[in-house]
């Protein structure tokens, strides 16, 4: 999609030798929102939300001003679609901008538009409202129901992303364009393709005009065969081809269902030849989908392909800090570069990990820490139960309070070796399910009933010691992990 | 399994010389109802509990996952019931169980026992899906959270590690003399006080070895014709009982 | 209270009575019957606060009134008085002793206030059913055996007695187990049982309702509830609490699949069973079976004494199966045995699993045995 086209804007001739080093960034700021807001109008809401409002502001150098986007994708498509006319909107705002220049600069993305912040200390029970089917009018029987949160709006777009949202954001404003007819969209499980679909079907769908159908292929299949039982398939066919827009997800799911395949095909044609629009995702590229009939996958590679990469760094913190934002639950930023960096396998399993750190911050009235982050989260984080053993616990505290690991089963009682012993045996209890008797056995044949008193003894001292208790606590976690 | 089932047969023949050594005991299978009152409630379930009290999971799911023995079918069954919720198990689940689950006309709430044995994971994923698309809350339980479990297709894998969890973490005493109390209560053995102290004491300090030992004891006890003495419980417990 | 009774006819029923009494001497007064004189009526009643009976006996009484005396003293001493006097029996009231007189013999019992006896309330009993004595004496006999005797296995001390669904419709059964064999035989469901509960009949109820089965009533009527059972044979009112306990599934022990099938003459069996251990020590008294194509060889084995063994051949066994040794303790065979007729049908499946046994002649009893390791 992006436009290869020159690196400047259109060259202006005229140069006014004007005081641009004392323009100050809030005269700056005052022209944007007046341009903005021209733009706003001239290209509308939608075009402005996706493309335009992901603007910053950069530095004035002379007369070219630079101006930010947070990705590539995004500078180039807004350089070849508007790259002209902002340049002309600055030009006969300021007087002092001559030239514009469009970089890329991360970890700058906004994300929501009202900006407003939430009030810190209060949590506020989120309750996800059950999802409501949105209105698909006639088809609604047989279309699974769009998810109202699967928006266009909360979308959070990054590089790996943005083409398939580009994409997808195309065929919302003008389905059945030449060249996104059919709009494939692909990638790897939880990466948002479900999303898109969804964003698509609302967007359409918000003036009522036209009639949208999503379903996944598994629902189409079990509703074919449903059709064919009931003999009911001239109606299954007819409603299928009423639909103005269609939408199948996970494809791949056909692949080896050979009558559901040729049915999809039918309605496929039926569709595209009457001017209707289809969306499908799959897990692969059309060509990668071996085990589907060779003329469908060329039909399907045959208007646009888009992929969803693996997410970046930066782009799941981005989508962090807009659920955050919209849960309405105060999370550190520490705990969302934490998750960024721990969960990297898809977005579903990322914002699952953010649901689930809001819903205890919820349900236990405590706040968000990056303690409690990994005490919540402590199954995905680590990858396995780790089985501590005697022996393991008393090596470790035995270097930790620097004694000797024989001193652990010797008979000494000075208490430089008879407290580190104490801990040891207090820890096996907490961390194996050992019995006490057979605690007493590893610590040199020592009764069960020491062993009672010595986790007696530790559990009254870290009572008392804060310091101490911080000791053995993080013994604790380093054995535990 | 079935070799741990020989192996604690073997256990439980009797070996005292006196009273019949070597005499098989018929193989009763004494298991527990599930009754809500009967669940222990104790600090390592709380969390669990608040869980399931609370209804707003997010996505509708939750997936419930412990040590065998914790107490997860208990809880499971007691939601279920609380919920008038469906019933399946993970296991055999099958496309035709999904199906007729759905069908049903007041579809409260789901309940899927043993999640991490699951053998069909399209039947799963079909049944995740549907409920979430109706707003219908499932629970799920297993042995492991779902980020250690391998599920098949992957987009099950991914939907149900992208799940709130919540885990039933390890028991601490007082559950576990509660448990061992509950676990012979259900198998009818009378045991004496000292004994009972005495196993207390001498077993390993998780659920799962509280069921092995209450199935041996009553298994040695029916063996032996007699009443479980320290000696007959030593003698059944066998490698149970630490350091021998 | 005074009245006078023929000697046969109140031993007939102080012997009923006085082994319900408690012969533990713990709280005197269970050790004693009550006997009452009303209307010219003689009843006596006696309980361990487990089972209460009552029996009504022939009598002249010639004054009202009720008194309690050692049951087990006035049993033996109306035993030992010759058949066919006629007994007085004499309480004149309060703190009196009473007085007993037949012919020239005469003797006083110490006697406790009649207000101490505890009286046994059976309660509402909403399940009853009539069964014939016939019956049901063959449900005890051929499951009462079986019974535990281990105390802290309460709910096996006793006979189960349920509704269950058998292949020609709905049937009342009985079973009971020590955990090494169990017997389970079932009987036409009476008319009024359906809804009856599963409930567990103890072992000294057991023994007191055999002994009354044998006095000639040719129907008995039961009474039920969840927790209390009532006979009634003729003159006498047997009452008991019935086991609280959970009956474990005996269903899931009896084997299905047994397909070892040895027939065997009973009687040739049995006594070679008794000849082969007569050589054993040991309580137990393991014997071996070993089964090849139409033999069976029993053995056993004592330290002591060296081996003994006995062979049945194809005169008294057929048996069509791959070689087997299993091994049982004697009394086990015996006891089921001794409730069958001629024919000893065994199925077994390996020396470590369930055996089940069958009469040939009562399709309607099945005992499953558990081997030991010999």
């Amino acid at each position: 999609m992006a436009d290869e086209g020159g690196t400047h804007g259109a060259p202006f001739g005229a140069t006014v030798a004007d005081a641009s080093d004392t323009v100050s960034d809030a005269v700056l700021g005052s022209h944007w929102a007046a341009i903005s807001g021209r733009l706003k109008t001239e290209v509308g809401e939608v075009e402005y939300r996706t493309w335009l409002r992901q603007i910053t502001l950069g530095p004035l150098d002379e007369d070219e001003l630079v101006l930010f986007l947070p990705t590539r994708f995004l500078r180039d498509w807004v350089r070849g679609q508007y790259g002209d006319r902002l340049q002309q909107l600055w030009q006969g705002e300021t007087g002092f901008v001559r030239r514009i220049e469009l970089q890329v600069q991360r970890n700058k993305a906004v994300v929501a538009d009202d900006g407003e912040v939430m009030p810190a200390a209060r949590i506020e029970a989120v309750v996800e409202e059950p999802v409501r089917a949105a209105a698909t009018d006639k088809t609604s029987d047989l279309a699974a129901p769009l998810d109202p949160r699967f928006t266009f709006d909360s979308f959070v777009v990054g590089k790996p992303n943005e083409f398939a949202y580009a994409c997808a954001r195309r065929v919302a404003e003008k389905p059945s364009s030449p060249g996104f007819n059919p709009l494939f969209l692909y990638g790897g499980v939880g990466l948002g393709k479900t999303h898109l679909m969804h964003a698509i079907g609302s967007e359409l769908t918000r003036g009522g005009r036209v009639s949208v159908a999503y379903m996944s292929a598994e629902k189409f299949m079990y509703r074919f065969i449903a059709a064919i039982r009931s003999q009911s398939t001239m109606e299954f066919k007819e409603q299928l081809r009423s639909v103005d827009v269609l939408m199948i997800d996970d494809l791949q799911f056909l692949i080896g269902k050979d009558n559901t395949q040729e049915e999809f095909f039918h309605t496929f044609n039926a569709l595209v030849d009457a001017g209707r629009q289809i969306v499908v995702s799959a897990d692969k590229s059309p060509s990668d989908l071996s085990g589907l009939e060779d003329r469908l996958r060329t039909r399907l590679g045959c208007g646009m392909v888009a992929d969803i990469h693996a997410t970046t760094f930066e782009l799941r913190i981005s989508i962090l800090e807009a659920k955050a934002l919209a849960s309405g639950v105060i999370v550190p930023a520490k705990v969302l570069e934490f998750l960024a960096h721990k969960i990297t396998s898809n977005v579903r399993e990322l914002e699952g990990a953010l649901n689930r750190l809001i819903a205890h911050a919820n349900l236990f009235g405590r706040p968000i820490t990056l303690e409690s982050t990994q005490e919540v989260l402590h199954d995905i984080l680590k990858a396995h139960d780790r089985r501590v053993t005697i022996e393991e616990i008393q090596r470790k505290v035995a270097e930790h309070w620097n004694i000797r690991l024989t001193d652990m089963s010797s008979a000494r009682r000075a208490r430089a070796v008879a407290r580190p012993r104490q801990v040891a045996m207090y820890l096996a209890k907490q961390l194996t399910s050992r019995s006490l008797p057979e605690i007493g056995r590893k610590f040199g044949n020592r009764d069960h009933t020491t062993v009672m008193h010595a986790c007696k003894s530790i559990a009254a001292l870290m009572e008392r010691d804060s310091a101490f208790a911080e000791d053995v606590e993080l013994m604790q976690r380093m054995l535990e992990s | 399994m079935a070799d741990a089932a020989q192996r604690d047969h073997a256990d439980a023949v009797c070996r005292d010389e006196g009273t019949g050594a070597g005499q098989l005991a018929l193989p009763f299978v004494r298991e527990g109802r599930l009754r809500p009152e009967s669940f222990v409630a104790a600090p390592s379930n709380t969390a669990a509990r608040a869980w399931l009290d609370n209804g707003n999971w997010p996505e509708f799911r939750l997936w419930l996952w412990g040590a065998e023995g914790a107490g997860k079918t208990h809880l499971l069954t007691i939601w279920a019931q609380g919920r008038d919720a469906a019933m399946l198990d993970g296991a055999t689940l099958s496309d035709a169980d999904v199906e007729s689950i759905l069908r049903m006309p007041e579809l409260q709430a789901v309940a899927v026992d043993d999640a991490d044995r699951v053998a069909d994971g399209r039947a799963l994923l079909h049944l995740v899906n549907a409920l979430r698309e109706r707003a219908i809350p499932l629970l799920l339980a297993g042995r492991l959270p779902p980020a250690r479990v391998v599920l098949d297709p992957p987009d099950l894998a991914s939907r149900l590690r992208a799940n709130a969890s919540v885990a039933i973490g390890p028991a601490d005493d007082r559950l576990l003399e509660a448990l061992l109390l509950r676990l012979l209560a259900e198998r009818e053995i009378v045991v004496s006080r000292p004994v009972l102290d005495w196993l207390h004491r001498n077993l390993p300090r998780s659920p799962a070895a509280l069921v092995q030992a209450a199935d041996r004891l009553d298994r040695a006890g029916l063996a032996a014709g007699r009443p479980i003495t320290r000696a007959l419980a030593r003698d059944a417990l066998g490698s149970l009982i630490a350091g021998e | 209270m005074k009245l006078k009774a023929d000697r046969t006819t109140l031993i007939r029923a102080l012997a009923h009575v006085q082994s319900v009494a408690e012969k533990r001497n713990t709280i005197p007064i269970l050790a004693n019957v009550l006997l009452s004189v009303q209307d010219g009526a003689l009843r006596l009643t006696a309980t361990d606060m487990e089972i209460a009976i009552v029996a009504d006996v022939p009598a002249e009484g010639l004054r009202d009134g009720s008194v309690t005396a050692p049951a087990a003293v006035l049993y033996e001493i109306v035993r030992k008085l010759p058949d066919g006097v006629s007994v007085e029996l004499d309480h004149p009231g309060s703190d009196a002793p009473l007085a007993l007189r037949a012919g020239r013999y005469a003797t006083s019992l110490n006697a406790l206030p009649v207000d101490d006896f505890p009286a046994m309330v059976a309660g509402d009993l909403p399940h009853r059913f009539k069964i014939a004595a016939s019956v049901l004496r063959g449900l005890i006999d051929r499951t009462r055996f079986a019974i535990s005797t281990e105390e802290t296995r309460y709910y096996l001390n006793g006979i189960y007695l349920h509704v269950a669904e058998g292949p020609m419709g709905k049937v009342l059964r009985a079973v009971a187990t020590d955990g090494h064999r169990l017997a389970r035989i079932e009987a036409d469901l009476p008319a009024g049982a359906e809804g009856m509960p599963g409930v567990i009949v103890p072992r000294k109820t057991v023994g007191e309702l055999r002994k009354l089965l044998d006095e000639g009533s040719a129907e008995i009527e039961v009474s039920l509830s969840d927790t209390r059972i009532q006979f009634a044979c003729g003159p006498i009112l047997l009452t008991s609490k019935l086991i609280d306990g959970t009956f474990p599934e005996y269903e899931r022990v009896i084997p299905s699949g047994n397909d070892r099938i040895l027939r065997v003459a009973k009687r040739d069996f049995s006594a070679a069973v008794g000849r082969v251990a007569a050589i054993s020590q040991e309580r137990s008294r393991p014997v071996k079976l070993s089964m090849s194509r139409n033999l069976l060889t029993l053995s056993a084995v004592s330290p002591d004494q060296g081996m003994a063994k006995e062979e049945l051949d194809e005169n008294s066994v057929t048996y069509d199966a791959p070689p087997l040794e299993i091994g049982f303790q004697a009394r086990y065979l015996n006891d089921i045995t001794d409730q069958i007729e001629t024919d000893v049908e065994f199925a077994f499946s390996d020396s470590a699993a369930p055996t089940l046994v069958r009469d040939s002649a009562t399709p309607s009893a099945l005992y499953v045995l558990m081997p030991m390791r010999v």
